[in-house]
């Protein structure tokens, strides 16, 4: 309790903005599907078989998992991409349902005689529609919008895995940290949002049902409303200046703290404003990102880059796996700066208990005992053709189950708490120590080398001297040691990863 | 009283697919007279009135208004020249007294004051102080004094022609027979022609000038209240002897 609100004051400002981009999120989905559902809702009330239609439509998209979604959107032009458009698009996707079924609802519910005198008084249908159903249906259209912003409020937490931000950035940079407190620092103002959107709306929804309410009335709230949002909208996401370097990660403590560490070399280059967009759901998404151009350079390791980027066979040696890379990069336009120095290969781990006991040290001594073990695997690793399919036949290894997968961030506890045996991690993770973990030696060679480089587009590095001089000044700069020590200083004593970076900066000589 | 306003002429309605619900039905409303229309539930006393709005159109025959068929007529105007009183009033709850009651002006583009003061006009005519009444919700009004306020709001453009649908079906007896008295009082002020439809031979008796008795979709006859009471058809002195059900609300 007492360390959220320490983290709380530390990040205030940080906080206040996260908070500010998450009612952006909520209130211009939430807008969007009032936009869309209202005249949905009206046209199902009036045609019954058009309105199956789009209730069946509305429906199905509500059954699609979240994340889903976004992975659907992400590749598509004009609504896909990194940041809030994407996110914006689904969450609208998601409001749709309960507006139109409570538009519907409430349109139906106008008792008949109501209508019948508005017909026999000469209305025409927009007139009765205007003056009659829709005043009449508002208590139930709110209701609907009240059930949509609550929802929105918790789907919107999963924006940040796209770079969109909001509070989810604290929830998974929590997660990824292991960290309850970071947890608990976006999950709090999130659930009293949602309470508050309730309260508000629940307001609303009382006054509409006693209170006289004009349709002038209504269209004066609305042009209020839209007008205070969008200049929420532009403090949220527009900032000034022309020049901008957008640095991005994965969603993993050592991607983060890599993201932050080039933001700030380039920042302490001076000149050019940085925007940080840390924490992308895995490879696959910040790789679109830097090939489009919605970043301009994010920290990828060789041997991710030969095989889960480009799929192809990757040299097992440092350097030709770093100049296969720079040859597939270079006709997309980007380069491939210097590596920083560490070589993150993945590391098969088991408890030091188990190791000890059982006497294992490198990966062929798993073979005869695998048969006793249950693996645990990230779901990149699973599908990755250097990862788990490989790794099975290269060393002969048959577990005693299925590989179980679960979130990056979760493995490690997952191993040390033996709900598995045996996981692949990364060889620079600090939860190796802090967990009581052992790294079997990879004796057979089967991993290739992770060497860490700075994807960057070339063009970004062309107009902006200072990226490429930031790059320069931490080429083979950060050790495996540097690596794990940074790694433990934020995921085992939760320090904040921009102060760990500036320290570890401040010790890096200007080039 | 010469010209006539309404013409039914063979007028035969069913919904398609179902029975007769009129039949062969030749009816003429003389301008400025009062038509009350008395029969049993189901007989077709309302089908006969929503074919005068338009909100039917006869599967046979014509009805014709003010000299046009009402298939010819452009319905909003058709409407807006008839008042129409239900008997479940159908006032608008999410509007105060005054702007129900001068909806009609507003949509014929009247302005503002002029809307409103036609308003008050009738809320005073019907016995209902605009002072005390304009601003209240029909929801803070008694049954009898929201049916006032369906008649002040179906008068507001001085309509020529006024339908009532059993205005007074839904009021107990005693609210019944006071607003019963204020509408002959009110219509003492009228030049319009009134068609009221009741399944109340005595309510009939007391306000039409002519009282037409309709059983199973046909028009059995129309005329004084004198002959109709003398009448000679059984079906009629079923109606005119059984006193028992006056009173009595629908359904």
């Amino acid at each position: 309790m007492m360390s959220l609100l320490l983290f709380w004051r530390a990040h205030w400002i940080e906080l206040a903005h996260l908070v500010q981009q998450h009612v952006v999120l909520v209130a211009l989905s939430t807008s969007a599907a009032v936009i869309l559902g209202v005249p949905t809702g009206v046209l199902a009330a009036k045609r019954p078989r058009l309105g199956q239609v789009a209730m069946i439509v509305a429906s199905a998209l509500q059954t699609i998992p979240s994340l889903a979604l976004l992975g659907f959107l992400l590749p598509l032009p004009f609504v896909g991409g990194l940041g809030p458009r994407t996110a914006l698009v689904t969450l609208s996707l998601y409001a749709l349902l309960p507006i139109v079924r409570t538009t519907l609802t409430g349109i139906r519910s106008v008792d008949p005689a109501i209508v019948e005198a508005g017909v026999a008084m000469g209305m025409t249908d927009r007139q009765l529609l205007w003056l009659v159903q829709l005043p009449l249906a508002l208590p139930s259209i709110i209701s609907g919008i009240r059930v949509a912003t609550v929802i929105g409020v918790g789907t919107t937490t999963i924006a940040a895995a796209i770079g969109a931000g909001g509070l989810g950035e604290y929830i998974f940079r929590g997660l990824s940290m292991v960290d309850t407190t970071t947890i608990l620092a976006g999950a709090v103002p999130a659930a009293v949002l949602a309470l508050a959107a309730d309260g508000l709306l629940g307001w609303m929804e009382k006054r509409a049902r006693t209170a006289r309410i004009t349709s002038s009335a209504v269209v004066r709230g609305v042009a209020v409303a839209s007008l205070l949002l969008a200049t929420l909208a532009v403090v949220a996401y527009v900032r000034p200046g022309d020049e901008v370097v957008v640095v991005g990660s994965k969603n993993f403590t050592e991607q983060v703290i890599l993201g932050e560490l080039v933001a700030q070399a380039v920042e302490a280059e001076g000149g050019v404003r940085v925007e940080r967009k840390l924490n992308l759901g895995g490879t696959f998404v910040a790789d679109r990102g830097v090939r489009t151009g919605e970043l301009d350079v994010y920290v990828e390791y060789t041997g991710t880059a030969v095989t889960a980027v480009f799929h192809e066979q990757v040299p097992h040696d440092s350097k030709g796996a770093l100049e296969r890379a720079r040859e597939l990069y270079a006709p997309l336009g980007l380069t491939v700066a210097a590596p920083l120095g560490f070589n993150n290969t993945f590391a098969i781990l088991v408890r030091s208990d188990d190791a000890k006991a059982l006497s294992l040290k490198t990966v062929d001594d798993l073979k005869p005992l695998a048969g006793r073990f249950t693996p645990g695997f990230g779901y990149e690793f699973l599908q990755r053709d250097d990862g788990y399919a490989g790794l099975t036949k290269a060393y002969g290894l048959t577990f005693n189950a299925a590989p179980r997968g679960m979130d990056l961030s979760l493995i490690y506890r997952a191993l040390s708490e033996k709900q598995v045996d045996v996981i692949a991690g990364d060889a620079t993770s600090a939860l190796i120590d802090a967990f009581h973990l052992t790294a079997l030696d990879d004796n057979r060679h089967y991993f290739p080398p992770y060497d860490a480089v700075p994807v960057v587009r070339t063009a970004t590095m062309l107009r902006q001297p200072a990226l490429g001089r930031a790059l320069s000044r931490l080429a083979g700069r950060v050790s495996d040691a540097d690596m794990r020590t940074m790694n433990a200083a934020v995921d085992v004593e939760h320090q904040d990863v921009a102060a760990v970076v500036r320290t570890f900066l401040s010790r890096v000589p200007r080039s | 009283m010469s010209t006539s306003i309404i013409e039914f002429d063979n007028v035969e309605f069913s919904h398609p697919g179902g029975p007769a619900i009129l039949r062969r039905l030749t009816l003429s409303f003389a301008t400025g007279e009062t038509v009350a229309i008395v029969g049993r539930s189901g007989a077709g006393k309302s089908t006969l009135l929503k074919l005068v709005n338009r909100l039917l159109l006869p599967t046979a025959g014509s009805v014709v208004v003010q000299g046009r068929e009402t298939r010819e007529w452009d319905p909003i105007r058709l409407r807006r020249s008839i008042g129409y009183v239900l008997q479940d009033v159908g006032l608008f709850p999410h509007m105060t007294v005054e702007e129900n009651v001068s909806l009609v002006p507003r949509l014929e583009q009247w302005d503002a004051t002029r809307a409103r003061l036609r308003a008050h006009e009738l809320l005073e005519l019907v016995g209902l102080p605009a002072s005390m009444y304009a601003a209240r919700r029909p929801s803070e009004l008694s049954g009898g004094q929201r049916q006032r306020v369906g008649l002040a709001r179906a008068l507001a453009t001085d309509p020529p022609i006024l339908l009532m649908d059993e205005p007074f079906g839904a009021l107990d007896p005693i609210t019944r027979k006071e607003v019963r008295r204020e509408f002959a009082r009110v219509r003492e002020h009228l030049h319009t022609t009134v068609v009221i439809v009741t399944h109340d031979m005595a309510e009939a008796f007391a306000l039409g000038d002519r009282v037409g008795v309709m059983e199973a979709g046909e028009l059995i006859v129309c005329d004084t209240p004198e002959h109709v009471a003398q009448s000679d058809d059984p079906r009629v002195k079923d109606l005119v002897d059984a006193p028992v059900q006056a009173g009595t609300r629908r359904q």
